[in-house]
């Protein structure tokens, strides 16, 4: 467990001495801030679900930016052959890198809470979907970045990974228009589609169902980074 | 300490390295010397266990590098070729997370940071942030984190590779005084570095291994000939039919170095010394010695003649002294790309 949590910490503690930790936190609190505010000033919606989907198109921009160094610039620059010549498993590895990026992309969503701490001081909303909402962000973001991560261990070019992960990030994304409609194989591409899930939790339903698909999903995206990281000994 | 066998690894069609076997006593500095491309980065890759063999097994003090990996692991440190170090962290916090990540008790961090940043000299540069450093103290700040977790192998690819004389010698001293204490594999395809630091020397070429001895009887056993230098002021020819005379002499080359003065270069059977004899003929004869030298292979001949395709263009052909470089290998260029 130590050596994850040693790499997990230098990866947040990384994040926050680049510029790109920093881009893409401001970017992220300016949009969810626009988000936020332009729903109560100009429809005067003033709840919190509309705020979940809408935010989770720009984490499909932002999350891969978090993601694309994780092994990808340690390949490029070489520091992979002194982290992967210590006794550290692939699977510490892998878990550490992840650990890492999900911290900080739970600091970005700690951030954002003052705008259901508003919404309580100008009115008495329903504080179940906030809880169960931050919960759903958290699980589908956690699923991005297992994805990222994932892209980011099959080469060796940043670029090439945030490219990679936007293109598959959006492609679960429309696979959730191609899924409304009640045909089994409608049903099927609703349920891979990720945000499908994200919307119960908004609604402040937490069906074990969804969090089985999430857990389910963020495992089998680090088991696959994990072989594509034991590969490279190979090549 | 280090057991190889039969190593090969075969990147796509092109073998890296085929066949490499070879064994280090502990405490023993060996040297893997060879040109570029010749198979030194495959071969402690995956010694270190950053690389998995095609075939053939290698084992760290008695632990399978690919079945035990971690384990393996966990008894060395490696330097990389291309010092690879996260430059937005500062020295400190850097050997503080090798350290972390590989098992360092908690409570010794600290002490074992402080101990190696003063080993290899970089304290006055602790808080600093790596990427501000230069190259000779991110090479020493690399070798740090090599020991920081004192393993006691240590695998070092080309440690002195890109630093400038006076920080050579200091990396080279720093790397004999862990002689005794550590078991060092080191790679350069620098000749002096290996008689200077090392204690056997695997000459690698073309991914085979070309020979393994140490510096002194690798440079007796290849000697064929045993050579002398003489400078003449006489008659050129008369001179070269002299001494070609001399009993036990093959040939004799020449080249006018002055006016009326000339230098000869006497071939002779490697159990024969010509000195005494060249120096009464010329004497006898009246005419001018001015300076005279036996010639001794050194390793860099042997190097050369070791590593050099061409049968004919072995033997001492254009070797300066001292210093030496050398020898590009214009083949294939594909190692230590792949990382």
């Amino acid at each position: 467990m130590r050596p994850v949590l040693a790499i997990a910490q230098r990866e947040l503690r990384s994040y926050f001495g680049s510029p790109m930790g920093w881009v893409v936190m401001a970017a992220f609190m300016a949009f969810a801030g626009y988000f936020f505010w332009a729903a109560i000033a100009l429809a005067g919606i003033g709840e919190m679900r509309m705020w979940f989907s809408n935010t989770t198109i720009i984490l499909i921009i932002l999350l891969p930016a978090l993601t694309m160094r994780l092994i990808a610039e340690e390949r490029q620059r070489g520091t992979i052959e002194v982290l992967m010549t210590s006794p550290v498993t692939d699977w510490q590895a892998i878990a550490g890198k992840y650990l890492g990026a999900l911290a900080f992309y739970a600091v970005m969503l700690l951030l954002t809470i003052q705008f259901p701490i508003t919404l309580t001081r100008l009115g008495t909303p329903d504080r179940g979907p906030f809880f169960s909402g931050y919960l759903g962000m958290l699980l589908f973001g956690g699923t991005f970045i297992a994805i990222g991560l994932f892209v980011s261990t099959t080469t060796k070019s940043q670029v090439v990974a945030y490219v990679g992960t936007m293109f598959i990030l959006l492609f679960l994304w429309l696979l959730s228009w191609a899924g409304m409609g009640d045909a089994w194989w409608q049903k099927l591409l609703q349920y891979i589609s990720i945000p499908t899930h994200l919307d119960e939790y908004a609604k402040g339903m937490i069906d074990t169902r969804d969090l089985f698909f999430y857990i389910s999903f963020i495992g089998g995206m680090l088991f696959l980074s994990v072989r594509a990281l034991a590969a490279w000994k190979w090549r | 300490m280090v057991e190889v066998k039969d190593l090969t690894k075969y990147y796509g069609e092109y073998a890296a390295i085929e066949g490499v076997s070879f064994k280090v006593e502990e405490g023993e500095i060996l040297g893997f010397l060879g040109p570029n491309a010749a198979g030194k980065t495959t071969t402690m890759r995956i010694v270190a266990g950053f690389k998995t063999p095609t075939s053939g097994t290698a084992t760290v003090a008695g632990t399978d590098v690919v079945r035990d990996s971690v384990e393996a692991r966990r008894k060395l440190g490696y330097l990389p070729e291309q010092v690879p170090l996260y430059d937005d962290m500062s020295v400190r916090e850097y050997l503080a997370f090798c350290a972390n990540v590989r098992g360092v008790p908690k409570g010794k961090i600290g002490e074992r940071v402080d101990a190696v940043m003063d080993a290899t000299r970089v304290t006055e540069y602790a808080d600093a942030l790596i990427l501000k450093l230069s190259k000779g103290f991110r090479q020493r700040v690399g070798i740090a984190q090599a020991l920081v977790h004192d393993p006691p192998l240590l695998i070092l690819d080309e440690p002195t590779v890109g630093l400038d004389p006076r920080q050579i010698v200091e990396v080279r001293e720093l790397i004999r005084g862990l002689r005794g204490s550590h078991t060092v594999i080191l790679s350069t395809h620098i000749l002096p570095e290996v008689q200077v630091v090392c204690d056997r020397v695997v000459i690698i070429n073309g991914g085979r291994i070309a020979a393994i001895d140490t510096p002194e009887a690798l440079t007796a056993r290849l000697q064929r000939t045993h050579e002398i230098r003489v400078e003449v002021r006489g008659p050129r020819k008369e001179v070269a039919d002299a001494l070609r005379k001399i009993a036990g002499a093959r040939s004799v080359a020449d080249e006018e170095v002055g006016e009326g003065v000339h230098r000869f270069t006497v071939d002779a059977d490697p159990d024969k010394d010509l000195r005494e004899a060249a120096a009464a003929l010329i004497v006898q004869r009246g005419w001018g010695l001015r300076e005279m030298a036996s010639v001794a292979m050194s390793l860099e001949d042997v190097y050369i003649q070791l590593t050099t395709a061409e049968p004919g263009a072995s033997h001492g052909a254009g070797v300066a002294d001292g210093v030496g470089a050398i020898h590009e290998s214009p083949l294939r260029g594909r190692e230590g790309e792949d990382v």
